[in-house]
């Protein structure tokens, strides 16, 4: 029993402390302001009681003056309520104000059902733009796969492709040989050598062109050499004819002259002569080359 | 050197010595007349060079671009061809008043004659200097100094180059079977 009292006694000073706490949270605004309903409603009928007992704080301060809370006759629910709801606002009737709004503002607004017409449709675009290139992205991956596949795939089949065409060649450079040889079946000599003979028989191709050039050009000079043979030839027997003719009585010194003259033009022609056998000859040497 | 002048390359260009002076100053002796091998390309004279080189001829040399015909069979006192600025080039220097038997002979062969020559191996005479190979597809222009009776390769045969016996300033490439 005694504990139940003393419980009691301490909520009931707990809700007074809070009565006391929410009207001291009051009071500035009380006194900067304008007064609360509460207060209003207080004001008048705390007057005469201010009057019978005045506090010291009465000179300076109007609800002292007033009789303080206490003058008032506030309850401590209405001080609740009032720190809920300082500014005494009818919620009630405000939301059946804000409700009856309601269907004005939006339904029957025809500038606020095009304006939600038109959001939804800029949030259709953006989905649409986003799925576009997200669908995107994903077909460049795909792509960008599938190519490196096709390299992949491109890459082992060349090499392949090398492979059976150096197979096919080196197959086909032994049929040639085989053929070349004359053979059936079996492979004849290596690659390499033949190659090198081929190279040979090349270089020789060069040699005998050259050759048959050289050929031609000394062959060139040795009629050239032919034709200037015949023209000293000539000159001789005319000079031979003419010492003859010359041979008469009275002319012995300029025979004796003449007879050194004639054997110094049978050496110069058989000097001639010997060269013109040795370029034949070599001549010959360059044919049968 | 003396060199006798055969035929002539296709592309030719020109350069002017005293471009920046005045032109009343213009001397035709200060000009220098290139030529070179070319191929047709689609219509026009590509040079497409496998090896560039250049045939020059002195505006003071008696060289006359405007009746160029007339230099054929010429003898040109020349200096050596020679590996210039990385390309061929040889330098005629002087038209002789009378031909004389020339060292060589400027000449120059295209795939219509020839066939196209060989590649690969030598197709060319040793003593022969190669000034310039154009080529495009099947046609090919070749310029050679070639001494006489050398010889070039070709897809048709072998061609010597002949002299003629009473004018050895000219000469002509004769075909002659493959030994």
């Amino acid at each position: 029993m005694t504990l139940n009292i003393r419980r009691n006694v301490h909520l009931v000073v707990l809700f007074g402390a809070m009565a006391v706490a929410a009207m001291y949270g009051q009071q500035p605004r009380s006194q900067a302001g304008e007064p609360t309903g509460a207060a209003r409603r207080a004001a008048p009928n705390g007057a005469p009681a201010a009057k019978a007992w005045q506090s010291p704080a009465a000179r300076y301060s109007p609800l002292a003056a007033q009789g303080g809370y206490r003058g008032q006759r506030t309850t401590w629910y209405d001080a609740l309520f009032h720190s809920l709801n300082p500014r005494n606002i009818d919620w009630g009737k405000r939301w059946e104000e804000r409700r009856a709004a309601f269907p004005e503002s939006t339904v029957a607004n025809k500038y606020f059902v095009f304006c939600a017409f038109l959001v939804l449709c800029f949030y259709a675009a953006l989905l649409a733009v986003g799925w576009i290139v997200w669908d995107h992205r994903k077909d460049i991956r795909y792509f960008e796969t599938e190519l490196v596949k096709a390299r992949n795939w491109a890459t082992y089949w060349k090499g392949r492709a090398v492979e059976a065409i150096t197979k096919h060649n080196a197959h086909i450079e032994k049929c040639n040989r085989v053929i070349e040889a004359g053979e059936s079946g079996l492979p004849a000599g290596d690659t390499a050598e033949a190659g090198a003979l081929r190279q040979q028989v090349e270089g020789m191709r060069i040699e005998v062109l050259n050759l048959t050039s050289e050929n031609r050009r000394l062959r060139h000079d040795l009629e050239q050499k032919a034709t200037v043979v015949a023209d000293l030839s000539v000159r001789v027997d005319d000079a031979t004819k003419r010492i003859g003719s010359g041979n008469g009585p009275g002319n012995g010194t300029k025979g004796g002259e003449n007879s050194v003259q004639v054997a110094t033009l049978v050496d110069r022609i058989n000097r001639l002569e010997e060269t013109l056998r040795t370029v034949r000859l070599e001549n010959e040497r360059l044919k049968g080359a | 050197m003396l060199i006798s002048v055969l035929a002539f390359g296709s592309i030719w260009t020109l350069r002017y010595a005293g471009k920046a002076r005045a032109q009343e100053r213009f001397d035709p002796r200060d000009l220098a007349y290139y030529n070179t091998t070319g191929v047709d390309v689609g219509g026009k004279l590509r040079n497409r060079p496998r090896v560039y080189g250049v045939a020059r001829f002195n505006g003071n040399s008696g060289f006359r671009p405007e009746c160029w015909h007339r230099m054929l069979y010429r003898v040109f006192d020349c200096e050596p061809p020679c590996a210039w600025n990385g390309h061929q080039k040889i330098l005629f220097k002087r038209l002789l008043r009378k031909p004389e038997t020339p060292d060589a002979y400027l000449v120059v062969v295209n795939s219509e004659q020839t066939g196209g020559v060989l590649k690969g191996g030598d197709w060319l005479h040793r003593e022969t200097t190669l000034i310039s190979f154009s080529e495009c597809g099947p046609d090919q222009e070749v310029m050679v100094v070639m001494p006489a009776y050398g010889w070039v390769r070709g897809v048709l045969g072998t061609f010597f180059l002949e002299p003629v016996a009473a004018r050895p300033w000219e000469a002509r490439l004769v075909l002659s079977a493959a030994k």
